[in-house]
């Protein structure tokens, strides 16, 4: 099945490792170009980025901080000098502090807040001027489940990854005269090797109908889905991968 | 891995047949099923036109005892079912208070009824198999409401509600269950009700973001992507393609 990546430059924040590695990774595979955005871990960005060069494509390394619009548009700036335009957007980045609401300190919730929903407005702000001008476009927020089912230990990222999720439904009604999608993917949990003893993983599993964690390949997928043309018709749209954990709406 | 084979319903026309199309350029054997024999018979042509492998049942959704004569067939000529599509739908658009009885009947038992006895029917083949993906086709006015549809809105909630229970019941035996609901598309259906509603589609292209109806192509791409093994950890989900006319 042709996705219609080839040649197409794909911009995947917090690509370093990880989710956000498989799914820069799998674009190329399809023949997308990769600006991979990372913040702090370099040393596993240029691994990711020998991966991906052998692959065929081209790859642009960019260093930034989304919580940082003068970052981001720096960022836009390099991208545009190693690769051109950026036709789509891959917002993996994202980050989170684990525990309860009170455990935090007054003001220690801003970063998470400043990642997970002003780093998608950054983005929006900085590079859909130049979609909208080429009439196409696609935009794709990850968050997690946690936003949409409430965590009490994820209490301020699942907060502010709602507001992102909102934020894209008015954003794409804005554009969608300009013929850009903008959709979220929220996920359940994935098996990033964290070491979770037997008794707590089957803990986990059993609200899992699908009884096993996510894996990579399973984010890639709906990833490569939204990307495609097979989903030029969905927008606003926020979807589930996660085993059958949550069923909403 | 053999040739997964694929059973749709209402694949004579419109939707179905756009699906059918679809999943047969990925390799996938159809099974074309429709109460219109005619209508299938033409699916069929156009998949072998294109080199790929498709045949027609007459299939009655709304009828247990017919839609077991169509899955016994169908498993004679192919052997297996993996996928099932719940596309067969139809709605007749009035007021709720204007509408009668036995219309009502009628839309529940096809949109609603015929989707669970294809799963009645089929689903222990792929249970027996240990694999299998089923998509419901419901719709956005189940999600969000939609003037003159009361009871297809219900019957489509329906479909919904039981697309969660059934994915929770058969996550154990490998089978993923998810919906599509598509928004308001250039189909068949929407021909008909367009034809008694003046200015409906003009209304309905201003009020969604892309400006346009979906086409059939649109909404078997999504299909295409549950039946995936990219998809293989998604079920009970609702994917709503409506040029972002909803967003829930």
């Amino acid at each position: 099945m042709n996705l219609g990546l080839e040649g197409r430059t794909v911009l995947v924040t917090g690509a370093a490792k990880g989710i956000g590695r498989a799914i820069a990774t799998s674009i190329a595979e399809e023949g997308g170009n990769i600006a991979l955005h990372y913040q702090t871990s370099e040393k596993e960005a240029l691994e990711t980025a020998n991966v991906i060069e052998k692959l065929g494509v081209k790859v642009a390394l960019v260093k930034g901080d989304l919580a940082s619009i003068d970052d981001v548009q720096t960022m836009k700036k390099t991208i545009e000098k190693q690769l051109g335009t950026v036709h789509s957007i891959v917002n993996n980045a994202g980050y989170a502090q684990y525990k309860s609401f009170f455990k935090y300190e007054p003001g220690e919730w801003t970063r998470e807040v400043d990642v997970c929903f002003y780093g998608v407005l950054h983005l929006a702000h900085t590079f859909m001027p130049d979609m909208m001008n080429s009439n196409e476009g696609k935009l794709i927020n990850i968050i997690g489940d946690s936003a949409r089912t409430g965590d009490r230990n994820l209490i301020i990222s699942g907060a502010a990854r709602s507001g992102a999720t909102s934020f894209l439904k008015s954003l794409s009604q804005e554009v969608g005269r300009y013929n850009i999608q903008c959709n979220t993917v929220s996920l359940g949990l994935i098996d990033q090797g964290q070491e979770f003893d037997a008794a707590m993983l089957e803990k986990i599993l059993k609200q899992y109908p699908l009884k096993r964690l996510g894996n990579a390949g399973d984010v890639q997928g709906i990833i490569l889905f939204l990307l495609s043309a097979w989903s030029d018709w969905i927008t606003g749209q926020v979807i589930s991968v996660n085993g059958g954990q949550s069923m909403i709406g | 891995m053999s040739q997964r084979v694929a059973f749709v319903t209402g694949a004579g026309s419109g939707l179905g047949r756009e699906i059918s199309e679809v999943l047969a350029s990925k390799s996938i054997k159809v099974i074309v099923a429709d109460i219109n024999m005619a209508g299938a018979e033409e699916t069929v042509s156009i998949i072998r036109e294109s080199g790929n492998e498709a045949i027609a049942v007459l299939c009655d959704v709304t009828d247990l005892e017919n839609v077991k004569n169509a899955v016994d067939e169908s498993v004679r000529q192919y052997g297996k079912i993996d996928i099932l599509v719940n596309n067969a739908g139809w709605d007749k658009v009035e007021p709720f208070l204007k509408s009668e009885p036995s219309i009502w009947q009628k839309i529940i038992n096809i949109n609603l009824i015929g989707q669970l006895n294809t799963s009645k029917q089929i689903l222990p083949i792929m249970i027996e198999n240990g694999y299998g993906k089923v998509v419901n086709i419901a719709s956005d006015a189940a999600r969000v409401g939609s003037s003159g549809e009361a009871v297809y809105s219900a019957a489509k909630g329906g479909v919904i509600a039981f697309t969660k229970t059934i994915a929770r019941e058969m996550a154990r035996h490998k089978i993923n269950v998810n919906c599509v609901a598509p928004g308001p598309s250039n189909t068949p259906l929407f021909k008909e009700i367009g034809e008694q509603h003046e200015g409906l589609t003009v209304a309905l292209e201003k009020a969604i973001p892309f400006r346009r109806l979906a086409q059939p192509s649109d909404i078997a791409g999504a299909v295409a992507y549950f039946v995936s093994d990219e998809a293989e950890y998604v079920t009970g989900q609702t994917l709503s393609v409506s040029g972002g006319l909803t967003m829930i």
